[in-house]
């Protein structure tokens, strides 16, 4: 082996590996190479040892926080399935919103619509935050039905001036809001004694956005008729199984044992 | 153990680890992921003050930047954490913790392109301890001052193989980049440093010489490899 080899095999040996014996047989009887060998160790080493800043403080107070959130329950618990949905439905109405609103402005420039629809999705977002924050089925089933408020009053405000496909995104984002995983399946899970309370002015309103929604299918070009169809069908859907709810309840209550069910008091 | 051990081969750092604490070591870590992946946080917690340090010093040496280094760190664990049920328990967690770490910093080198904040020269000197020799100062000092000129993915690569003493099948499936791609990246890093750093003319020479043999030299060295 020479001196050229020996040393390329020196700078190609790097880590935890090993030299080759003919490597090392050359270092035995080469002063040159054993020079060009310590130089590069001293360069290994050097480069182990960088001085970096100290970021313990940074650690020491990432993990107080990390500690201080509430533990994760298992995925077969109801809060489990329900924390899932809300982060795809706000992770989904984020992107829809989002692309709504860059697709808009990279198109048109800014218009009255693009700012409508970028107050529609910082309020979006501001409901996605209270929704994955929200620590009680009332809370959740409030801000379900906010966001229902929001997408009915928005898409009305946009409804000539969004794309069809942003428009059919929102209306199906609204059903689902709407839906069973969503305002109609939490309404069934909020504590008796709080339901009607909470469910009564949330109906008042989804009757006043199914009414609004069929009005709006009634003005629009007749490939965005649909669109708003779905959303009045939706509202009525939601208003109906609420209903069903809060009948089921009069009718426990007027049961003999139904105030002791419903921690109503006599 | 022996899938960790195949994966990274011993090394500075990582062979002190397996050859003081061994096996212990590594069933009390699938012990520990296996509880963070039942949502205890406790447990993710010991995880997190095990991997740091080594997390933080990779991300610096990338970055060059502190407070994006404390960042992405802290959002490499967050996203691990989010993510722990899909770890397989008996892999290189390691390896699947530095993969998400390079992920963010794409990311944000993506969204902060041209901002490159460059590394204090006299870091070195100033917290190099009193038993160092004058040499060995301006050793590292040197290597302080040519790592921060080298590109980030050389950095990346360089530190990965010499300070956390991966194996390169390691080093490419964190970064996404071929083994071979990550060979020649740590030749040519260390063949710069070298370059930079002697005061010798002998070897100053020799490392010139070697300009030629780069390529032929990568693909001797991918057949020793141990995998």
């Amino acid at each position: 082996m020479n001196c050229r080899l020996a040393c390329q095999r020196l700078l190609a040996t790097s880590g935890p590996r090993m030299l080759p014996d003919s490597v090392q047989h050359h270092l035995v009887q080469c002063e040159q190479c054993q020079r060009f060998k310590e130089q590069l160790d001293q360069i290994d080493k050097a480069v182990r040892r960088i001085p970096i800043p100290d970021s313990s403080i940074a650690k020491t107070a990432f993990l107080e926080r990390f500690l201080a959130e509430p533990t994760l329950v298992s995925r077969q618990t109801p809060r489990r399935m329900g924390w899932n949905w809300t982060l795809v439905t706000a992770t989904s109405a984020a992107v829809v919103l989002l692309g709504l609103f860059i697709t808009g402005w990279l198109r048109r420039g800014p218009t009255p619509a693009e700012a409508t629809s970028d107050v529609m999705l910082e309020q979006m977002i501001a409901h996605q935050l209270a929704l994955a924050s929200a620590d009680s089925v009332n809370r959740r089933v409030e801000i379900l039905a906010q966001m229902a408020e929001t997408l009915d009053e928005y898409t009305r405000q946009l409804a000539l001036v969004a794309e069809i496909n942003d428009l059919e995104s929102l209306s199906k984002l609204f059903v689902d809001v709407l839906g069973n995983k969503g305002l109609s399946g939490k309404a069934e899970l909020v504590p008796a004694l709080n339901r009607k309370a909470l469910l009564e002015p949330i109906v008042t309103n989804l009757v006043r956005m199914a009414a609004a929604q069929e009005e709006m299918a009634g003005h629009v070009p007749p490939n965005r008729i649909m669109a708003f169809r779905r959303m009045a069908t939706a509202a009525r859907e939601a208003r109906d199984a609420i209903r069903r709810k809060l009948q089921e309840d009069d009718v426990a209550r007027c049961s003999p044992d139904g105030l002791a069910v419903l921690g109503g008091k006599s | 153990m022996a899938s960790v051990a195949a994966t990274s081969p011993g090394g500075t750092r990582y062979s002190h680890d397996v050859a003081n604490d061994g096996d212990q070591l590594l069933a009390e870590e699938s012990q520990l992921i296996r509880q963070a992946q039942e949502g205890d946080r406790t447990a993710f917690a010991v995880l997190i003050e095990r991997y740091w340090d080594r997390l933080f010093r990779w991300l610096y040496h990338v970055t060059h930047d502190r407070h994006a280094a404390e960042d992405l760190t802290q959002e490499t664990f967050l996203k691990a954490f989010a993510a722990i049920r899909r770890f397989q328990v008996g892999t290189n967690f390691r390896a699947w913790l530095f993969r998400i770490g390079h992920n963010n910093f794409v990311n944000l080198h993506r969204a902060r392109v041209g901002q490159k904040q460059a590394i204090t020269p006299d870091l070195a000197a100033t917290l190099v301890g009193p038993v160092e020799s004058a040499a060995q100062r301006e050793i590292l000092a040197k290597v302080t001052r040519e790592m921060a000129r080298l590109p980030a993915e050389f950095r990346a690569v360089l530190q990965m193989r010499i300070d956390e003493g991966m194996s390169f099948r390691t080093i490419a499936a964190v970064l996404g980049i071929t083994e071979e791609t990550a060979r020649w990246r740590v030749f040519k890093a260390r063949q710069r440093l070298l370059q930079a750093c002697t005061d010798l003319q002998e070897i100053a020479n020799k490392v010139r010489e070697l300009e030629v043999l780069v390529d032929e030299s990568v693909a001797e060295d991918s057949e020793r490899e141990p995998k």
